[in-house]
Formats: structure tokens, sequence, C-alpha cells
């Protein structure tokens, strides 16, 4: 198997296990590249997988938000009008309701955001936001990891 | 199939190597850990990985009681640490010091250890280790502790897998590779007795164990053996 899809697989089971822990339906992962755009790297499902692709193409969603204030960003329901939901996105996604976007750090150093999402509405509690602050810090372990020992 | 873009992934995994410092997988795993336990919010965690003709041994535990529990089941080869190994499944314990699967376990434990819970770590599908968390008090661990503990083992299996995927050099990763190729040797040996003796699997795996260590060789040696000649007894 190649190196860069053993990572991929990698990275997708990462992502549904740090899910699973949160207890929230999947989990979403934008990092920035070396040419230093923001990428949509994918998700633990499709629909993951096209929240973050949606948000890479219209420069906007709670991703985005994220990187730009470099603090959590939590959005009880997605189709809500601005400020306090993304209906732009929204549209796009319809079976995404609910989003926490934690901003991902290497060092001190933004690089990207890990996002969880739900299929209903709801308001995230801070101990839930505390944890995917802290499930944030186990992909960038992982992200880490792969990016030291590998031949890229 | 997976839902990653892998060109986004390369290109973001390139960047990343010029602003982060590369550090061991022993490092990696003392901070998994500690975000585990920081978490979980309980009195602490650790990490046990089997040894080459030994069983488990602690790599990472969060304080001394931690490892008191870790050292003990050493010791007496038996706890929930080491079920969950053998076993290859979740085993809890809502009060360890009165659980009387491991009786000789509470003479050897820290006084302000009670409520454990082990979950296997594994590579390629197999259990080279566990993880494993404890309170300070009785406490009835239930369906979401389990599930978050597995989830959180899956994050570890990951950190492992980039390590042996690199074949990192560093006496971790020799054990795990050890795990990983003889743990399959180990297991169609147990299911071999198993059907032999009319066992169960802990009583095969135990067996196997005690026999190793009484002729100071290794388990995978032994198991070998049993299915090579077909004729292996378990005394």
């Amino acid at each position: 198997m190649t190196q860069v899809l053993e990572f991929s697989q990698l990275v997708d089971r990462t992502l549904s296990a740090l899910a699973d822990v949160l207890g929230s339906d999947g989990a979403a992962l934008m990092l920035i590249d070396d040419h230093d755009r923001l990428r949509a790297v994918g998700g633990s499902d499709d629909r993951g997988r096209q929240l973050e692709l949606i948000q890479e193409q219209i420069g906007a969603g709670p991703a985005i938000e994220t990187l730009s204030r470099g603090e959590d960003v939590v959005v009880d329901d997605l189709r809500a009008a601005r400020p306090f939901g993304f209906p732009g996105v929204a549209a796009r996604v319809p079976e995404v309701r609910a989003v926490l976007s934690v901003p991902l750090r290497s060092g001190k150093k933004l690089i990207g955001t890990l996002n969880f999402y739900d299929r209903t509405i709801h308001e995230w509690q801070s101990a839930k936001v505390r944890t995917g602050e802290r499930l944030g810090e186990l992909m960038v372990m992982v992200l880490q990891s792969m990016a030291h020992k590998s031949s890229l | 199939m997976t839902h990653i873009d892998p060109e986004a992934l390369v290109a973001s995994l390139r960047r990343l190597q010029t602003t982060s410092s590369t550090t061991g997988i022993v490092q990696q795993l003392e901070r998994a850990v500690d975000v585990v336990n920081s978490l979980f919010g309980y009195a602490g965690a650790g990490l046990m990985f089997a040894e080459e003709g030994k069983d488990l041994r602690y790599l990472v535990a969060t304080d001394e009681r931690g490892r008191s529990l870790e050292g003990a089941q050493l010791h007496l080869g038996q706890g929930p640490c080491v079920s969950a190994y053998e076993e290859n499944r979740a085993v809890t314990s809502s009060d360890v010091r009165v659980d009387p699967r491991w009786p000789k376990l509470a003479d050897r434990l820290h006084p302000e250890v009670r409520a454990v819970a082990g979950v296997p770590v594994r590579l390629g599908g197999e259990p080279v280790g566990t993880l494993n968390v404890y309170q300070a008090k009785l406490y009835e661990w239930d369906e979401s502790d389990v599930q978050a503990l597995y989830g959180y083992a899956e994050v570890i299996e990951q950190l492992l897998t980039v390590a042996m995927a690199a074949e990192e050099k560093s006496a971790l990763a020799d054990q795990l590779q050890y795990a990983l190729d003889y743990r399959v040797v180990i297991e169609r040996a147990i299911g071999y007795l198993m059907g032999k003796h009319d066992m169960t699997a802990t009583q095969a795996f135990t067996g196997l164990r005690k026999q190793a260590r009484d002729t100071r060789r290794r388990v995978a040696d032994l198991a070998a053996e049993v299915l090579g000649e077909g004729a292996g007894e378990i005394r």
C-alpha cells in the first residue's frame, strides 16, 4: 500500500475515532497547505467531506471563521441567519446542522481546524467544547507524526 | 474507501514538516495519555504493552498510583488490564480492591486505586497492549465510558501505526513488531488448544504463558511448536 493511501486511511480512522469519543455524528478536517491555502482534507463520512469542500469553495463557514479568529466557533444551527449560522454553507450540506469548529495548532502556529458536526440542532455544552479542543490536540499529534515519519 | 483528499493531505503535511519538530513515539504516547487523562477527569491513566518473553509491561503512567496498578499486575500476571489484553476486549472493575477475579491485587495496590477500566490497543487488529484508566473511588463504568476509551485507543493505534510504518528504531518499535509478528501465531495456538483440550481462550493463553515462563521460552516460540507438532501438551 502506498504511504499516501495509508496516511489517508489513518486520518479517516482518527476522525471517526474522535467523533465517537465526542459523541458527534462526524468529524472533518481543514488544513493549511504548503502554499498557505486552507484545504478541505476530508471527513469521517461523505457529509464531513462535503462540509469542508463547500467552505473551501465559497471561502466562508465555521472553519473559515475559526481560522480567522483563532478560537472555537460554536454553531447550534448551521441554517440560522448570520451571525449565528452559515446559511450559504447549510444550503449545500443540508444534513449538517450543529457544528463545533476548533483551531488546530502546532506549537503556536495555526495549522487548520477540526470540525465536529451533528445532524440535529442543539446547543454545544461548554464541557463538550473543551473536550473538542483537547481532541484537537490528539489530531495534531497524529498529523505531526505522519509529517515527520514520511518521505513527502 | 476513505473520505480524504490525499493530495490536500500531503500538501498540508509538507507544510507541517516545517512548523513542528519531530518527537519519538514514546514522547507522543506520553502526551496522548496526558490528554486522555485530562479529558476523562479520572485519577489517572496509563499504557501497557506486550514485551517479548514477558507479558505486559507498563510504558506510561500518569502518576505513582497508576504505576502501582500496573506494577501489581505485572508482578502477579493478573488484573483487569492483563485480562483486557488476553481477552482482547474491554475489562472494567468498579472496585478492584475487592474484586473476586483478582484477589491478590489489593495488597500491592496504592489505596487510592479503586475503579479500573482497560481496553486493548491493537495493531493490525491484534492486541499489543492496553489503555487503562482508574478512579480513586468506587465507580460503575457505563457503556459511554467504554466507548470513549475505545475511541482513544483507536487514536493511539494510529500513532503506533505511523511509528511502525516509518520503521522507527526504538525499543518500543521492536516490541510492537514482535507483538505483531507473533500474536497471530499465539492466537492460532490458543484456538488449537481450546479445541484439543476443551479450554477457554483465557485458560489456553494462561497455560501457554505459564509453560513458556517455566521453561524460560518465548510464548510465541512455544505457540509455534504447539502448532507445528500438533501435539504440544500444556500442563
